[in-house]
C-alpha cells in the first residue's frame, strides 16, 4: 500500500480539498474493473 | 494473563479496546495529528511514503511513528503471548495488486476506514458516502466469497526468522526517524523528507505518537479488533462480535471530539476532505473491495487492518 501511496501521488490520483486528481476518477474505475476481474478469476474449482 | 487474554476474546474486550482506540485517536488530533485523521493507516502510510521520497507531494511527508508503533506492539503481543506463527505464500502477487487499489481508492476518498470513522466522529458529513461505499464495496465482495472466490490457504513459513523481516524494517525507520529529526520548519533532513506545510506538517510529539501506537498494537493483535472484518462477518455471517468494537470506537471518538471541542457538523470545508460524494463513495467502494479480496479466508482474519494495509499478509504476524 506505501506502493500504492507513491503512485497515487505520483500520478495525480489521490484527492486533495479541491477535489478529486485529475487522474483520480480513472484510476478508481480501472481499480474497480481489476478486482471484479480478480474477484471472478480467482475461483476455487 | 491467561484471564487477560479471555478478556479480550470476549464482547466486553472487544468493545473495550474500540474505546481505547476512538478516544486515542481524538487526543491524538489534539495533541497535533491532522483533523480527524488522529489515526488513518492509509494516510499516515501515505505520509510515510512521502517521508522516504517514494512520491514528492510536500504537504505529506512525516514518517508517521504511530504505524511503526502498530507493528512493532502487534509483534511484541504476538511473541509474549506464544501467538507469533508466521505464514505466507498465498498470491502475494495478487495481493500486492489489490493493496495497491486499495490505497489508491482510500486516497481519494482520503482516508482508510478507520479514519471513515474518525470523519463521521468529528461530523464531517462527506464521510456518510464514504461508509455507504465502504460498505457496498464489502458487501460485493462477500459475493464474490460466496461463489468461490479464494486466493488459497496461507502456508506456515519454513522458518520462523520469515515474519522478523517487516517488524524489523520499522525498527530500522524508527532509528531513522530517531537520529534523523525533523529540522526547524520542515524540508529535507539527512534522509527523509518532512513537511514545511499541510497535514504532513501536522503532528503528535514523537514520542507520544510512538506510545499510542504500540498501545493500539497490543491491543488490537490481543482483540483481534477489524473494522473490515466487523463489516464482512454482519455481511457474511450475521455475526457482529467485531462490529460492536467498531461501533464502540465511533461513539468514543464522537464523544472525545465533542468534549474537546473537535466536533463541527457539516459538509463544506471539512478538514482534508471534499464533497464531490459519487468519488468519496467510489473511492472507498474500490478500497473496501480490494481489501476484502486479499483477506478472503475468513479464518486467517487477524489484525486485518493493519496487517493488510500494510502488505502484511505475506509473513501474517499471527
Amino acid at each position: 500500500m506505501i506502493v500504492g501511496a507513491g503512485i497515487a501521488h505520483n500520478f495525480g490520483l489521490a484527492s486533495s480539498p479541491a477535489g478529486i486528481g485529475p487522474n483520480g476518477a480513472v484510476a478508481t474505475i480501472i481499480g474497480l474493473i481489476v478486482c471484479i476481474i480478480i474477484g471472478l478469476a480467482m475461483r476455487r474449482r | 494473563m491467561q484471564g487477560l487474554k479471555n478478556f479480550f476474546a470476549t464482547r466486553w474486550g472487544i468493545i473495550f479496546v474500540g474505546l481505547v482506540i476512538g478516544v486515542l485517536a481524538s487526543l491524538l488530533q489534539k495533541l497535533g495529528n491532522p483533523p480527524n485523521m488522529g489515526i488513518c493507516v492509509a494516510c499516515m502510510e501515505r505520509d510515510i511514503a512521502g517521508a522516504l521520497g517514494l512520491h514528492r507531494a510536500g504537504v505529506v511527508q512525516y514518517l508517521r511513528p504511530e504505524i511503526l508503533g502498530f507493528v512493532l506492539g502487534a509483534f511484541l503481543s504476538a511473541l509474549l503471548y506464544r501467538e507469533y506463527k508466521p505464514r505466507g505464500g498465498s498470491a502475494p502477487f495478487i495481493r500486492f495488486i489489490l493493496g495497491i487499489f486499495a490505497m489508491i481508492g482510500a486516497l481519494v476518498f482520503l482516508g482508510c476506514p478507520w479514519r471513515t470513522l474518525l470523519r463521521l466522529a468529528g461530523g464531517d458529513g462527506n464521510a456518510i458516502f464514504g461508509l455507504l461505499g465502504l460498505i457496498f464495496g464489502i458487501f460485493i465482495g462477500t459475493r464474490f466469497l460466496k461463489a468461490g472466490y479464494s486466493l488459497g490457504r496461507t502456508q506456515p513459513a519454513s522458518s520462523k526468522a520469515a515474519g522478523l523481516a517487516f517488524p524489523f524494517l520499522m525498527l530500522g525507520l524508527l532509528v531513522l526517524l530517531l537520529i534523523d529529526p525533523r529540522p526547524e520548519g520542515g524540508g529535507r533532513g539527512l534522509v527523509l523528507f518532512y513537511s514545511a506545510k499541510g497535514p504532513g506538517s501536522m503532528f503528535a510529539p514523537v514520542f507520544v505518537s510512538l506510545f499510542i501506537g504500540l498501545v493500539i498494537g497490543v491491543l488490537a493483535q490481543r482483540s483481534r479488533f477489524c473494522t473490515m472484518g466487523a463489516f464482512r462477518d454482519l455481511l457474511l455471517f450475521k455475526q457482529g462480535h467485531l462490529f460492536s468494537g467498531v461501533l464502540a470506537l465511533l461513539i468514543s471518538a464522537f464523544i472525545t471530539n465533542l468534549i474537546l471541542g473537535q466536533f463541527n457538523p457539516g459538509f463544506e470545508k471539512q478538514p482534508i476532505a471534499h464533497t464531490m460524494q459519487l468519488w468519496n463513495f467510489l473511492g472507498m467502494t474500490l478500497a473496501g473491495l480490494a481489501l476484502l479480496l486479499q483477506e478472503a479466508v475468513p479464518e486467517d482474519s487477524f489484525f486485518f487492518l493493519v496487517k493488510e494495509m500494510l502488505m502484511l499478509q505475506s509473513l501474517q504476524l499471527v
